[in-house]
């Protein structure tokens, strides 16, 4: 007849024992990191898949970072250019108001005084910097863009800096692009303080029309460096975004089912109660006790 | 036939069931004793005495002292708990490397490798920005850190496991000898009651053998074993073989069997802890070349694009990375010049150029997406997420192999004790009825006594 003795049996329990606290341990590491995947083991399949998203939310957030750098810097440009805009028009301003006939060439010498006050400004607004950073030097970013008389010192290809896997964004400008383009700003002031000096009512009147160019010119700026300043915008709060959709990603993937693992705890520790009571019990379950 | 002799035919019951009392108490003190094997007392009648045209009985004698056993189950039950054994040593060994690839605490070659090209991306602000640019150096340098530590930390593991085999090999030759020995008194000894004993000394001896290096069992004439380790003799008769420790020009542990005029390797037939300890030695190494691969190939693609790029003096970039062919993985390094000064990163794409060039930035980033491994299918960071994915997978493969080698392991153990071991209900019984038999036996001489006593008064 095949029995079973003591010693197998309590073999049997102690390994049922053993098995349960193997499985307690593991729910109670669970607990602790609230991570299902604790270990490559935990789920080999899903190795890849975690570091990759894990990688991604690194991503997101330097992208995220840069994103903000560049707002800061298309900021700055942005007011820069909106004074520039200003200057602009009250430059036509002053030349709508010496063409007249009613000023003579006094006035229009000192009037050429005002304009190069505004042309120093202009110069000043060019070489605008965020921490020693010029933002109209191109790439030659470390040095201003423009001297006093407006010739462009800086460099011809324009900073740009990584907001996505797959798109740049502007941090900065090539001021003889963006202000110098189509009409140079510099050169319509410098004319209309040459034409103040001369005394000459036709070339002052021309000035009003290139001045009203140089507007549209920096308005055109203005576009670019909205556009470009939405494009980093956007690219921040896509970056916010994904950041929250991939860590919930992760957490779905290798978190822990915090009621799941609780309940399965209860339910293994009266398990191992259990077999503990068992194993107590079954020493005196044997003929030989009750003779 | 006399009164006389019914009473020696009591006594032979007596002796009987005073043997089967005694056998009975040993199989209950050894009740909890492991590797021991129940016995039972084998009776049987003594010849027959012819007397007056009749045949008399002449009550019982003791035939032998049975041992249990069943060799089928026990070859069965030494094959299991040397799988079991193997994969309960390769489990617990690659788990402990496996802690290394875990980057539960945000460190790890796959955290610092994304880390070092977030540090690119991020210099794309500003590439002559010097925080920017110690920021690459420092991830760059946690990188091959990490790369290196996690490299030494296998070669301490490969290492410790190395040791362990070859600690272990002195108490696998002399179990060896002590089978050998034992064979020998079990052959001396093969009369004598004290056999028993010697099989089960012989046995557990066995047993912990097929658990160190997955020894097998072939049962011979009588009580006779040849003990194999694959298709190589270990013991056979009285004769013992012994193994020795060594290692190939790698490192690698080899393992030898002494034989007539020298030995021959049998590393690839080791099962049980040494043979899971030898699988184990055999994943880390693997895992290390996959390290050095990582090392050299990428280390090769950064300083390939770092030397076609301009530091912020306008010269050409230098090697990024160092490190040794022999041992790239463990000796990666950020170079010393350049982690000394950020400003010799090659991140302009021209010797002239402005501050805010980052073409040759732009391409290191680019490496990213290069499928540099596996024969152009894998990125980098694909490349380490499979190490990571190979380690995970043996260990898993292993937990799962452990845990079905253990479940039938015990099973086979439960069956082979049911067959086995003592059952003290069983032993209870065979104890009342021992008891009965005695009792029924002195009975027997005693109304014998009573009727010599009754024919003595009436004689006198």
């Amino acid at each position: 007849m095949i029995g079973t003795t003591y010693t197998s049996r309590l073999n049997g329990l102690t390994q049922a024992a053993g098995n349960i606290s193997s499985e307690i341990s593991r729910l109670q590491e669970q607990a602790t990191t609230g991570l299902e995947i604790n270990r490559p083991s935990d789920a080999p399949e899903q190795v890849e898949y975690l570091h990759s998203l894990s990688s991604q939310i690194e991503d997101q957030g330097t992208w995220g970072t840069n994103s903000e750098r560049a707002m800061s810097y298309l900021d700055a440009a942005e007011d820069a250019l909106s004074s520039m805009s200003d200057l602009l028009s009250s430059a036509r301003e002053l030349a709508t108001q010496y063409a007249s006939e009613t000023y003579n060439s006094d006035d229009r010498a000192a009037g050429a005084d005002e304009v190069q006050a505004l042309m120093d400004e202009l110069v000043a607004l060019a070489n605008t910097d965020v921490g020693g950073r010029y933002i109209f030097s191109g790439n030659a970013y470390d040095s201003a863009a423009y001297d006093a008389t407006g010739t462009y010192l800086g460099d011809t290809d324009a900073p740009a800096t990584m907001i996505s896997g797959e798109q740049d964004v502007a941090t900065g400008f090539v001021g003889s692009d963006l202000l110098q383009g189509t009409t140079d700003i510099f050169a319509a002031m410098a004319d209309l303080v040459t034409a103040l000096g001369a005394d000459d009512t036709d070339a002052i009147s021309t000035s009003i029309d290139t001045l009203g160019e140089a507007t549209d010119q920096i308005n055109l700026a203005r576009s670019e460096v909205a556009t470009e300043f939405n494009t980093a915008e956007d690219a921040l709060t896509v970056s916010e975004n994904m950041t929250t959709l991939l860590s919930e990603a992760l957490e779905t993937t290798a978190g822990a089912d915090a009621v799941s693992v609780y309940t399965s705890l209860a339910e293994l520790q009266s398990n191992y109660e259990a077999v503990l009571q068992i194993t107590a019990s079954s020493q005196s379950m044997n003929l030989f006790s009750m003779m | 036939m006399s009164v006389l002799n019914t009473i020696r035919i009591g006594q032979t019951g007596l002796n009987a069931a005073s043997a089967g009392i005694e056998v009975t108490g040993h199989n209950v003190s050894n009740a909890n004793t492991d590797g021991y094997h129940a016995r039972t007392l084998g009776t049987s009648a003594s010849s027959q005495v012819a007397q007056g045209g009749m045949w008399f009985g002449q009550g019982t004698a003791i035939s032998e002292v049975a041992r249990a056993g069943d060799e089928l189950v026990s070859s069965r039950l030494i094959e299991s708990q040397g799988e079991s054994a193997f994969q309960s040593s390769l489990y617990e060994s690659l788990s402990v490397v496996e802690a290394m690839f875990s980057e539960t605490d945000g460190s790890g070659i796959a955290t610092e490798l994304s880390e070092f090209f977030d540090s690119l991306e991020a210099a794309t602000v500003d590439p002559s920005d010097s925080a920017l640019r110690t920021g690459v150096l420092n991830a760059a340098s946690d990188l091959a850190a990490s790369v290196g530590s996690t490299h030494s930390f296998l070669d301490a593991n490969a290492e410790s496991i190395r040791g362990e085999i070859e600690t272990s090999l002195e108490s696998i030759n002399e179990a060896l000898l002590q089978i050998a020995e034992l064979q020998e008194s079990i052959q001396t000894d093969a009369a004598s009651v004290g056999q028993g004993d010697l099989l089960d000394q012989r046995d557990a001896i066995v047993s912990e053998l097929a658990s160190s290096i997955g020894a097998t069992v072939e049962y011979g004439e009588g009580n006779e074993i040849t003990v194999y380790l694959g298709a190589h003799a270990l013991v056979n008769d009285t004769a013992a073989r012994t193994l020795s420790f060594d290692t190939d020009s790698d490192g690698n542990p080899v393992l030898e069997l002494s034989a007539d005029g020298g030995s021959y390797e049998v590393t690839g037939s080791l099962g049980g802890a040494v043979g899971g300890l030898i699988a184990a030695h055999d994943a880390i190494v693997d895992t290390q070349a996959d390290l050095d691969e990582f090392a050299s190939t990428f280390a090769d693609a950064i300083n390939t694009q770092h030397a076609a790029g301009f530091d912020t003096s306008g010269a050409a970039g230098g090697d990024l990375f160092t490190y040794t062919s022999t041992d790239a993985a463990s000796s990666l390094a950020v170079d010393s010049t350049i982690a000394d000064d950020g400003s010799l990163l090659a991140l302009a794409g021209s010797a002239t150029a402005a501050a805010g060039d980052g073409d040759n930035l732009d391409s290191l980033i680019d490496i990213q997406d290069s499928a540099l491994f596996a024969s152009g299918t894998q990125t980098a960071e694909d490349f380490v997420s499979s190490v990571y994915s190979n380690i995970g997978q043996q260990v898993a493969s292993a937990s799962a192999a452990h845990e079905s080698a253990n479940a039938s392991t015990a099973d086979l153990e439960a069956l082979y004790s049911s067959i086995t071991g003592v059952d003290l209900d069983t032993q209870a019984v065979e104890l009342i009825q021992w008891q009965a038999a005695y009792q029924a036996a002195a009975r027997v001489i005693s109304a014998s006594d009573q009727m010599l006593g009754e024919l003595m008064e009436m004689a006198r």
